[in-house]
């Protein structure tokens, strides 16, 4: 069934403000030459600055953009116009056959399809020389043993200091630490010391959360050194966070889930050059969580087919884990209507619960997503001019949510003070909200480029 | 471990790790149960490594052990049922984009829409559309949206006090009168002179005498709004305060109510330099003459506020007749002659102050909101050739188009247009189509687009200043709908001769009206 496009969902795929904005003022039927569209695609030509216009084709079922016109960002701003002029006005996009041009690269595209399908067959089946693979893991086994005694001592030497004095350490303290585990080939470490830096400056009881964060680092330390001894899950689990990438091929020998899986929540954060986007799945019969994971650099741009809201018929195969969160879809996936209430939401007591329970298998997890039934978002004006938003169930039990003014007092105007069904990413503390769903509306967080977002209807 | 002993211990272990274990104690806090034997099996050689373990692990324990106490709070009041029904998903999408746009225009347009349609703001927008009443409470723009809130909308202003200042209940008003900081004061004034001005003079009366010059220079400001007959007496006692500043608000506020005694007092001192007769002419016509002079210089008015001083290029005898003029009640000339308006003016082109004249007699007309004054004067101002002229009498032209119903301002309007077709862009014409503040008309809509697209098309010699964004917001606002299709099809095909600066015009200017007629049409089908 076709996704229905509107202006909020075509701004969520510019790489940019600035190609927000060009997309926009590209976004009506006049401003194209040449407007046309069939089942699987949209097409236009538009005069450029160049002597012929410029001709631009979506494939709607990803969506897919190539456009002639020489901009190396992606989707270009002649892209996201025709999607806004689709949005905005569909009567004025005639349904028709695909003109050649179209036709050819559609059809190209399958065949490159029809192609990676094979040579990805083609990768599993060819050996890859063990010999020299094994050789290049012995090396950066070795480094990472290095790096993770230089680690171990840093952790010490701050500790023996004291703490108190971590907030006069200057950045390079941090930084070359970091510096020195990147060569070591532990940027998972890496990015964990990057992370305690922060907590120096994190505000009141920055001192307990240090403590923490390098209390867990050190427990990872000294996990990553017994490797041998952890049960093969759970080691996969640690060497994920030192920084070991896992290949989709371990997953092919693996059985997948096939299941009903509606779209509960989406996050994009920023690590310098690098977006990630998180995408959380429930599934319908399994009752339980998926994550999507999607990579993005520089200016490309995320798949962003699954949208909150919607649902797709799918099969995932979860990477192995001693937690399983993150997987894969294997195949095709049927896309089904939008749902109207959010799945999997429970009280918040069964629901820490869930967490506990989760931490108990991988004690390092950063996020865990929760559904919490039946919650009124409360918030209070703290001395200070501090505005603390809380979550609240029926018996009064309150839990901190993360969240910035325009959510919170949208989740709050949503609710009228009456109770609604929240999903989000809990990381301990607090949790951050990703959806909302009261009556029949659901709403999500749409982020406009990895910054603020706010809260928009999803049905 | 419970969940004290935990605190406990992580507390302990805080304050160790901030000193450090290189000075002073280093042990780990007493621990008992599974915790202890968990942490007895991990080898640890040196302070250090057991201090991070025991942090590790009970940090975890704690993270995972961590449950909010059940509490019996008072329950969070709800809000009633709401009056009008939200808007549709899609009215909420657009009203999404009116306001990215940060277009006031727009908005308020938007938003008189949805009020006539009957449906309020979509609950999720209510945050952004609160966040900009206190900043708009002066124009119109923060009634409009405070009209489309809502019982939501109400309920969620009254939980954040920075929104709910500016919606609040009558009852605080008086208390924030005698209590309040000067801002809180004035701004409380503000709104309840909105709906109680009988009410406001008695709150500012009570307490005029202790008032400090500068807020009596505000209050007046304030008194502004809804000035009626009933403010006079306080407006004579402002008129001989100490404070000059103070007495030139009360003089201007007590020249727009020409029923006043101010008035009466300045008009029987002006009546002597304006002779208007009414002479039988040759073949028993009756002919309307005027004679004019300027008061003599010793003529002192200073207690109404009058300064006799050169102004521009008029003389302090000139000047001073100006301001007279300016503050007379024009019945006093119609009733005198008992003749028309026009007549008069048409008379007062003979003589040699037929500058001052017009200038006193269009601040009166504009004053007074006189429509039978007003629209001679217009049409005298739509007919004059003179740049010097115009540059003096536009200032007024807003207020005195507002006394006219929207034909007549068309038809003066639209005659000004067609008669500086040839002028350029950013010259006069906008503030004339700026004073027609409703919906226009097809014909007049078309006449519009006709000058437009003249002065677009025209070449330009030389500089031409930067076109602002107002003009194409406000034709687009205020365009007639029937006209957006054909203009967009006309238009299109000649922006591409055009400059740049003048294409990012037409664009905003259609883009504009293509949104207008989409979300009027989802609003009022």
């Amino acid at each position: 069934m076709a996704r229905t496009w509107t202006r909020e969902k075509v701004l969520e795929l510019a790489p940019d403000a600035g190609s927000a904005r060009a997309g926009e003022g590209l976004g009506s039927a006049r401003k194209w030459a040449s407007l046309g569209r069939s089942e699987r695609a949209l097409w236009g030509e538009i005069q450029g600055s160049g002597k012929d216009p410029y001709r631009t084709r979506v494939d709607l079922t990803e969506p897919a953009f190539k456009c002639s016109c020489p901009s190396r960002k992606f989707p270009c701003k002649h892209g996201l116009g025709l999607l806004l002029v689709l949005a905005g006005d569909p009567g004025a996009v005639a349904e028709g056959k695909p003109p050649a041009w179209v036709a050819e690269w559609l059809a190209d595209r399958d065949a490159r399809q029809q192609k990676r399908v094979e040579k990805e067959e083609a990768v599993t089946a060819e050996p890859v020389d063990p010999v020299a693979q094994a050789k290049r893991v012995q090396r950066r086994e070795e480094k990472i043993a290095a790096g993770l005694e230089e680690l171990a001592l840093w952790m010490a030497d701050l500790v023996r200091q004291g703490l108190a004095a971590a907030q006069a350490r200057p950045a390079g303290f941090w930084d070359n630490m970091a510096a020195r585990l990147v060569d070591a080939q532990a940027p998972g470490l890496a990015r964990q010391v990057r992370n305690l830096s922060a907590v120096v400056f994190s505000g009141d009881g920055w001192q307990a959360r240090l403590l923490a964060g390098l209390g867990r680092l050190y427990l990872l330390v000294h996990a990553y050194g017994r490797l041998a001894t952890l049960p093969p899950e759970l080691a996969a689990d640690v060497r994920t966070y030192a920084g070991w990438t896992r290949s989709q091929e371990e997953l092919t020998a693996l059985p997948g889930v096939r299941d009903t899986w509606w779209v509960v929540g989406r996050r994009v954060t920023r690590e310098d050059q690098l977006r990630v986007q998180r995408t959380w799945l429930w599934g319908k019969s399994s009752n339980a969580p998926a994550l999507l994971l999607d990579f993005a650099v520089g200016n490309q741009s995320l798949d962003t087919t699954y949208q909150v809201g919607s649902g797709l018929e799918a099969e995932l195969v979860y990477y192995p884990s001693a937690q399983p969160l993150r997987a894969v879809l294997r195949g095709d996936a049927r896309s089904l209507a939008v749902f109207e209430e959010l799945p999997g939401c429970i009280d918040i007591s069964a629901a820490l619960q869930a967490y506990a329970r989760a931490l108990s298998c991988d004690p390092w997890l950063e996020r865990w997503p929760m559904g919490l039934r039946h919650v009124t978002p409360v918030t209070v004006l703290q001395a200070g001019e501090a505005r603390i938003w809380k979550l609240q169930d029926a018996e009064g039990r309150q839990v901190p949510m993360n969240t910035d003014e325009e959510v919170g007092w949208s989740l709050v105007g949503i609710s009228g003070g009456r109770p609604l069904d929240v999903f989000g990413e809990w990381d301990g503390e607090g949790l951050m909200v990703l959806s909302a769903s009261q009556g029949r509306r659901v709403l999500a967080v749409m982020q406009r480029d990895a910054g603020a977002g706010s809260l928009v209807r999803a049905n | 471990m419970g969940a004290e002993h935990h605190n406990d211990a992580w507390q302990t272990l805080v304050t160790t790790a901030l000193l450090g274990t290189g000075r002073g104690d280093s042990s780990v806090p007493f621990l008992n149960g599974p915790v202890a034997t968990l942490l007895d099996r991990v080898p640890a050689e040196s302070a250090e490594q057991r201090l991070l373990t025991a942090a590790g692990v009970l940090s975890l324990y704690g993270r995972a052990g961590w449950r909010p106490a059940a509490q019996s709070r008072s329950p969070l009041p709800c809000t009633s049922e709401d009056d009008a029904p939200a808007c549709s998903a899609r009215a909420a999408s657009q009203l999404r984009r009116v306001l990215e746009l940060e277009l006031d225009d727009v908005l308020r347009d938007w938003c008189r829409a949805a009020a006539k349609a009957g449906v309020r703001a979509p609950d999720e927008l209510l945050p952004a559309l609160l966040n900009l009443i206190p900043a708009r409470e002066h124009s119109e723009l923060g009634e409009v949206i405070a009209a489309i809130l809502g019982a939501r909308g109400r309920w969620l202003a009254s939980l954040n006090p920075a929104w709910s200042v500016s919606l609040s209940p009558e009852e605080n008003w008086e208390t924030c009168w005698q209590t309040g900081s000067q801002s809180e004061r004035l701004a409380a004034l503000r709104r309840l002179r909105r709906r109680d001005p009988a009410r406001t003079r008695e709150l500012v009366d009570s307490t005029w005498s202790q008032e400090e010059p500068d807020s009596r220079v505000a209050i007046l400001q304030v008194v502004r709004s809804n000035l009626a007959a009933e403010d006079e007496t306080l407006l004579e006692t402002a008129l001989d305060d100490k404070r000059k500043n103070v007495r030139a608000i009360a003089a201007e506020l007590l020249a727009q109510l020409p029923d006043s005694q101010y008035c009466r007092r300045i008009g029987e001192q002006t009546r002597p330099f304006v002779q208007i007769e009414k002479k039988r002419g040759l073949f028993g016509s009756r002919k309307l003459t005027l004679a004019a002079s300027v008061p003599p210089e010793d003529l002192k008015l200073s207690r109404e506020g009058l300064e006799a001083k050169a102004h521009g290029d008029m003389g302090p005898r000139a000047w001073m007749l100006v301001q007279m003029l300016a503050a007379t009640p024009l019945a006093i000339w119609t009733d005198a002659a008992a003749a028309k308006p026009e007549e008069i003016l048409a008379a007062a082109r003979g003589s040699e102050w037929k500058t001052e004249l017009t200038l006193g007699w269009m601040q009166a007309a504009a004053r007074q909101r006189n429509p039978a004054w007003a629209e001679p004067l217009l049409r005298g101002y739509v007919e004059t050739s003179d740049p010097a002229e115009l540059q003096r009498l536009t200032p007024f032209i807003g207020r005195l188009m507002a006394c006219l119903d929207s034909p007549v301002r068309e038809v003066l309007a639209g005659e000004f247009l067609r008669d500086h077709a040839n002028a350029r862009l950013s010259g006069p014409g906008w503030e004339i189509l700026e004073a027609c503040e409703h919906d226009w008309s097809q014909p007049f809509s078309e006449c519009v687009l006709e000058f437009l697209l003249a002065r677009l098309s025209a070449h330009v010699d030389g500089y031409e200043p930067p076109l602002g964004r107002e003009l194409p917001v406000w034709v687009a606002v205020h365009l007639h709908l029937g006209l957006v299709g054909a203009t967009v099809k006309k238009w299109s095909q000649r922006i591409p001769d055009w400059q740049p600066a003048r294409q990012r015009f037409a664009d905003e200017l259609l883009g504009l009206l293509q949104f207008r007629r989409e979300y009027l049409k989802e609003l009022l089908p």
